[in-house]
């Protein structure tokens, strides 16, 4: 045994305390992964399919006469072998828009406004990155996943919507099941239809939508908040509208009410007179509510 | 083993190696990155493989991975640890040293030798019962306790030296 395991210095412990100490706290230990199972899971696929498509290695044999060609040539197919690989197509809905595309394998998506959905060009994978909200249409088959900065939602032929904004998912499953990750966990968690989940940071709210609807009426144009605090209704409607909203007042405030979006005034209306405030419209793109005198 | 099972087997034993490759190597990246050469080689070999020898299988596998794939440098470990991210109730010097004696500890682990430290860490932080471990890393319980000792007596010599 060395000298210096023998001196103890400051510790009025004798040396079983310090073991069964280090057994103790190693068990709060966690290896800190980058990735959860259902992503690894999905890479893998991936090379399973990319190993399938693999043919066999050529025998190697002489090296041509005309080195530099056959160099610049691979050279040349390696870039275009890359772009290939990596090039992707993305769709964005501005402000005061909303959208639908249909995606390689059939499935549909329509995108709310201010919201972005991006997939690989050439090789599709059922697999987007995506934020803002979208309420998505996946036609059966193996997985289709969703790729968010807060989490990925994985489903199997089904209807969900996704908010994925300002640090927050929100995922409500209408038909089929789904499974949503979030980045930060080690739990997935399956969704089944008329269920919903919101995670910020680290609240995780479970919900049931309220009615047996099919879609959520945003697509319709209509936008229904319940219980939602103010801010998230004015960001709404400045996304809606297009506009800016300027604020003078509390925001703790939560309202539970609806606008449609095809008339500023009428949606101004129905957010300020049961939250009793006032709306000036300054011009085209601004708004000024303050409390009601 | 059929492609449904291979699924289960997924399941079961993703976190599991991949924390193992993690104490191997120190790198949550060379774990993520190697683990899906060992579910390949699997899923390659799944024909062959009996489903109540694949454990000892994926472990093995992952050794050797490790083994010739990774030039080991000197290794530090940064396990995330929950006993000192709670900052209600403790006083701050508590705190500080909770964190001292993490940081302590995970350098000690890292200093570990290999065949111990795999037996504690399966142990502490997979959960994993001396009889689960034999059955992976191929050994008896007895050599797995034997290893456990070795790891105990270790930690208690380097934790008393205060660096």
């Amino acid at each position: 045994m060395s000298e210096q395991g023998k001196s103890r210095k400051n510790k009025e412990r004798p040396p079983e305390d310090l073991s069964s100490r280090a057994m103790e706290m190693a068990g709060h230990y966690r290896v800190p992964a980058q990735r959860s199972r259902e992503e690894a899971w999905a890479v893998l696929q991936e090379k399973i399919r990319d190993r399938k498509q693999e043919t066999h290695p050529v025998k190697s044999r002489r090296l041509p006469r005309r080195v530099f060609s056959v160099a610049a040539t691979l050279l040349l197919l390696v870039a275009a072998g890359t772009w290939l690989l990596f090039s992707t197509v993305t769709v964005t809905t501005p402000r005061g828009k909303q959208t639908s595309i249909t995606l390689p394998d059939g499935s549909r998506v329509t995108l709310n406004a201010d919201s972005r959905l991006t997939r690989k060009r050439f090789f599709f994978g059922r697999k987007v990155r995506f934020s803002g909200e979208g309420f998505f249409r996946i036609t059966k088959g193996a997985g289709f996943r969703v790729i968010t900065p807060e989490g990925t939602v994985t489903v199997l032929g089904t209807a969900f919507n996704v908010i994925s904004r300002e640090k927050t998912l929100d995922v409500a499953c209408y038909q089929g099941r789904v499974e949503v990750a979030p980045a930060k966990e080690k739990h997935p968690v399956i969704l089944k239809k008329g269920e919903g989940i919101k995670i910020a940071g680290d609240k995780v709210n479970n919900y049931n939508l309220k009615e047996e609807k099919e879609s959520p009426s945003w697509e319709q144009g209509l936008f229904r908040f319940r219980d939602t605090p103010l801010q998230e209704v004015l960001n709404e409607l400045e996304r809606q509208f297009d506009i800016r909203i300027e604020y003078e007042g509390t925001d703790e405030r939560h309202y539970t009410g609806s606008f449609r979006n095809d008339s500023l005034e009428k949606a101004l209306q129905m957010v300020c007179i049961p939250m009793d405030l006032e709306y000036i419209i300054r011009d085209e793109h601004t708004v000024i509510l303050k409390p009601a005198e | 083993m059929d492609s449904g099972s291979f699924k289960k087997v997924f399941d079961k034993y993703y976190d599991n190696i991949r924390n193992f490759l993690y104490y191997r190597s120190g790198s949550i990246e060379v774990a993520e990155d190697l683990i899906q050469d060992v579910f390949l080689k699997l899923w390659e070999n799944r024909e062959k493989i009996r489903e109540e020898s694949v454990g000892g299988y994926l472990y093995t596998i992952a050794a050797n991975l490790i083994k010739n794939h990774y030039r080991r440098n000197e290794i530090s470990y940064h396990f995330l640890n929950s006993l000192t991210q709670k900052h209600n109730t403790e006083s701050p010097e508590y705190l500080l040293e909770l964190q001292e004696f993490d940081r302590h500890l995970q350098q000690v682990l890292a200093k570990m030798p290999e065949k111990s430290r795999d037996v504690f860490l399966m142990n502490r932080i997979d959960g994993l019962t001396y009889a689960d471990i034999a059955g992976r890393l191929q050994l008896s319980v007895k050599a797995v306790e034997k290893r456990m000792h070795k790891a105990l007596s270790f930690l208690k010599e380097h934790l008393d030296i205060k660096i």
